[in-house]
C-alpha cells in the first residue's frame, strides 16, 4: 500500500502539488484524473522516487519511501512511464527481461523465464516477443511496457497513463487484467489516466486532481459529477448508465 | 460484466505467425543463448586464427608450423614440428608478437569503451574520440615532440605516450566536468567535444607551424596511428587498465540494456544512473587514453566495432561486450596485417588501414540489416 501525505512539489516558483495526501492500499485500483497539467504525472513520478518532492512524504507498506535501496524499492514498486522511447533497439523481449533485473544477479533463471512467458501470454505480447520496439504501434508497445512493470512482481503499480494508445478492445482487456492482478493478487495500483468512462467502470476509487490538490475523493458517482467535471476540466458532462455500466459523455466547452 | 473482454484475441491482420513464443520459452532461452554463445566462440576462434596468420606473415615469412613450434617452444621437444632459427625466435616473439597483442588489446578496448560510451548516452554516434580526445592526445604528442622528446633516445618515446596520455585525460577531464555540471546526456558531450576537438587541433596546428621538419614528420606520423613500435611493456599498460575496466563494464551490461528502455524506466528498475555513467566515462576515458597514446589515432574502431557487433548479435549488453571486443581486435589486427603487407617492408599505418577496411564491411552490414531484428 502507498500513502501519501501533504506532497508539494514546486519547480522554480510554479506550485505543481500543494498538499496531496492520498492513500491507495493493497487489493485497490485507484484512477487519477484531471486535465492536462494538473500533476497527475508529477503525482506518479514522485511516488516512483523519480521526483523528489518540496514538501510531505510518501510512505510504502508503512515505510518511508526513502529508506528502501534502490533493487528493494524496484521489486516492491514498479513504474510504467508515460512513453516507451521508439529510439531503441531493443526487442519487445528484451524489454520485458529488463523487468526481472531487481530480482536477478546476473543470469535469467528457469522461475525468471517463466514469469516473463507467463505474463506476455496474459497480455497478449508474446507472439511479437522478438520484434523491436521500435517497429510496434503505439500501443503494442505500451502493452509491452506494462509486461514489463508486471514482470516486477511488484505489490504497488504506478502506471502513467496506459491505455492512452490502445484500441478499444485492448482498453477493456488491459484494465480488466489491471483490475484483476490488484483483486486477486493484492497490488496497489494507482493509474494517472484521461479516459473518464474507464475511470469510471474499472477505477475501485477515483482521485481528482486540480489545481494541484486532490478535489475530490472516492467511488466514480461521487466524485465525477457534472460540476466537479465542469470545474477540473472546464466541460459540461452528461453522466448516466447504460445496461449497468457508467458512461461520462462531454456534450461541450 | 466484463465476460465478453475474456474471450481470445483472434489474430490480427498482418499479425507474425505467432512461431516466436509459442515454443517452449526455456527452449527459446536456449536457443538464444546458445546462438550468441556460438557467435562469440566462433568469433574468438577465428581472432585466435587469424593472431597465427599475422604473426607468421611478414618480410620473414614463417610457416604456421614453425609459428606454433616458436609459441609453444617451451611445451614442446625442439624440432617436433618444424625446424626453427634463434632469429625467427627472436622475431616472433620480440616482435611480431608484441605488435599482434597490441593489435587484440587495443582492438578490443576502443571496442568495450565505444559499446559502453554509446550505451550510457543512448547515442549510436557517440565513442571516447566523440569528446575529443584524439586531437588532444595527437596535441599532447606533439608537444612532447616539440620539446625534443626526439633527442633523448630511450626515454623521448615515453615522453611522448605520457605528452599523449595527460593531453587526453585534460580533455577528457574537461568534458567530465561540463557533463557533471550538465548532466551526462549525449548532446552535452558530443557539443563539448566539438569544441574540444577544434581547440586541441588549433593547438596541434601552433604547432606544427612552428615545428622543424623532422619533429613534423614526427608529428604527423604519429597522428596517423600505427603499432610499429609495440613492445612487450606497453602490451601490459594496455592490458592492465583493460583488466581494471572490464569486470566493472560487464556488471553493468543490464544497467546499459535497461538504459536503451529510457532514463526513467532504467532509474525505477533501481540503476543509479548517476554513478554508473560517472564511472563508465572515467573508466572507458581512461582505457581510450592508455591505448592511443601508444598507437596514435586509431580511433575508429571504437565507433565502427561496436556498431558491426550489435548489427550481428543484437544489444543485449551481457553478449555485446564480449562480442564487440573480438570484433575490435579482429579489425585492428587485420588492418594491421594488411599495413604490413602490402607494400611489405614498407608499412601502411594501421590508422588508415583500419579505415579501408572497417568502412566497406560497416556499409555492407548497414545495407543488408534486418530492420534491427534479432533472430
Amino acid at each position: 500500500m502507498i500513502r501519501i501525505q501533504s506532497l508539494g512539489v514546486r519547480f522554480g516558483s510554479t506550485r505543481v502539488l500543494d498538499g496531496v495526501d492520498l492513500t491507495v492500499a493493497a487489493g485497490s485500483l485507484t484512477c487519477l484524473l484531471g486535465a492536462n497539467g494538473a500533476g497527475k504525472s508529477t503525482l506518479i513520478r514522485c511516488a516512483a522516487r523519480i521526483l523528489s518532492p518540496t514538501a510531505g512524504s510518501i510512505h510504502l507498506d508503512g515505510r518511508p519511501q526513502h529508506e528502501f535501496d534502490r533493487r528493494e524499492f524496484a521489486r516492491l514498486l514498479a513504474y510504467v512511464p508515460q512513453s516507451v522511447p521508439t529510439d531503441t533497439p531493443l526487442t519487445a523481449l528484451e524489454l520485458v527481461q529488463l523487468g526481472r533485473t531487481p530480482h536477478l544477479r546476473d543470469r535469467l533463471g528457469a522461475r525468471d523465464r517463466e514469469v516473463i512467458f507467463e505474463v506476455m501470454e496474459r497480455l497478449r505480447v508474446a507472439h511479437y516477443a522478438m520484434r523491436p520496439l521500435a517497429e510496434l504501434s503505439g500501443g503494442e508497445r505500451q502493452r509491452v511496457a506494462l509486461a514489463r512493470a508486471l514482470v516486477q512482481e511488484p505489490r504497488i503499480l504506478l502506471l502513467d497513463e496506459p491505455t492512452s494508445a490502445l484500441d478499444l478492445r485492448h482498453q477493456l482487456e488491459t484494465m480488466g487484467i489491471v483490475r484483476g492482478l490488484a483483486r486477486e493478487s493484492g497490488l496497489a495500483v494507482l493509474m494517472a489516466m484521461h479516459d473518464l468512462n474507464l475511470a469510471a467502470r474499472f477505477g475501485g476509487e477515483i482521485a481528482l486532481l486540480a489545481e494541484g490538490r486532490i478535489q475530490a475523493r472516492g467511488a466514480w458517482d461521487r466524485v465525477l459529477t457534472p460540476a466537479s467535471i465542469r470545474a477540473a476540466y472546464g466541460v459540461d458532462a452528461r453522466i448516466g448508465r447504460v445496461d449497468g455500466l457508467p458512461y461520462i459523455l462531454p456534450v461541450g466547452v | 460484466m466484463d465476460a465478453t473482454v475474456d474471450a481470445p484475441a483472434p489474430p490480427r491482420p498482418g499479425a507474425l505467425p505467432p512461431e516466436d513464443l509459442s515454443e517452449d520459452p526455456h527452449r527459446l532461452h536456449a536457443r538464444l543463448t546458445a546462438r550468441r554463445v556460438v557467435s562469440i566462440a566462433s568469433a574468438v576462434a577465428l581472432l585466435a586464427v587469424t593472431c597465427l596468420l599475422a604473426i607468421s606473415l611478414g618480410t620473414n615469412a614463417l610457416s604456421l608450423a614453425q609459428t606454433a613450434q616458436i609459441l609453444l617452444g617451451g611445451l614442446l621437444p625442439d624440432g617436433l614440428l618444424a625446424e626453427v632459427s634463434t632469429l625467427q625466435e627472436k622475431i616472433v616473439w620480440q616482435l611480431r608478437l608484441p605488435r599482434v597483442a597490441m593489435a587484440v588489446v587495443g582492438g578490443a578496448g576502443l571496442a568495450v569503451t565505444g559499446v559502453m560510451m554509446q550505451g550510457i548516452t543512448r547515442n549510436p554516434l557517440v565513442s571516447p574520440f566523440t569528446v575529443g580526445l584524439s586531437p588532444a592526445a595527437a596535441f599532447g604528442a606533439s608537444l612532447a615532440i616539440l620539446f625534443g622528446a626526439m633527442e633523448l633516445a630511450g626515454l623521448g618515446k615515453y615522453l611522448i605516450v605520457a605528452g599523449a596520455f595527460c593531453a587526453a585525460l585534460l580533455c577528457a577531464g574537461i568534458v567530465l566536468v561540463i557533463a557533471g555540471l550538465r548532466g551526462v546526456a549525449a548532446t552535452t558531450m558530443i557539443l563539448a567535444g566539438i569544441g574540444l576537438t577544434y581547440l586541441f587541433s588549433a593547438f596541434t596546428a601552433t604547432i606544427q607551424f612552428i615545428a622543424t621538419e623532422e619533429e613534423l614528420a614526427a608529428i604527423v606520423h604519429w597522428t596517423f596511428g600505427t603499432l610499429n613500435a609495440a613492445s612487450w611493456d606497453e602490451v601490459a599498460i594496455a592490458a592492465v587498465l583493460l583488466a581494471i575496466a572490464l569486470p566493472v563494464f560487464r556488471a553493468d551490461a543490464w544497467a546499459m540494456n535497461a538504459i536503451a528502455a529510457g532514463e526513467e524506466t532504467a532509474r525505477s528498475l533501481g540503476f543509479d544512473l548517476r554513478r554508473i555513467r560517472l564511472r563508465t566515462a572515467i573508466l572507458s576515458v581512461l582505457l581510450t587514453a592508455g591505448i592511443i597514446a601508444f598507437t596514435g589515432v586509431i580511433g575508429f574502431v571504437g565507433l565502427v566495432a561496436p556498431h558491426i557487433a550489435r548489427l550481428i548479435i543484437g544489444n543485449d549488453h551481457r553478449f555485446l561486450i564480449p562480442f564487440a571486443m573480438a570484433v575490435g581486435a579482429l579489425l585492428l589486427l587485420i588492418a594491421d596485417t594488411i599495413g604490413r603487407s602490402l607494400f611489405s617492408p614498407a608499412v601502411v599505418p594501421v590508422g588508415i588501414v583500419v579505415a579501408y577496411v572497417g568502412v566497406p564491411l560497416f556499409i555492407h552490414l548497414i545495407l543488408k540489416q534486418r530492420r534491427g531484428t534479432y533472430t
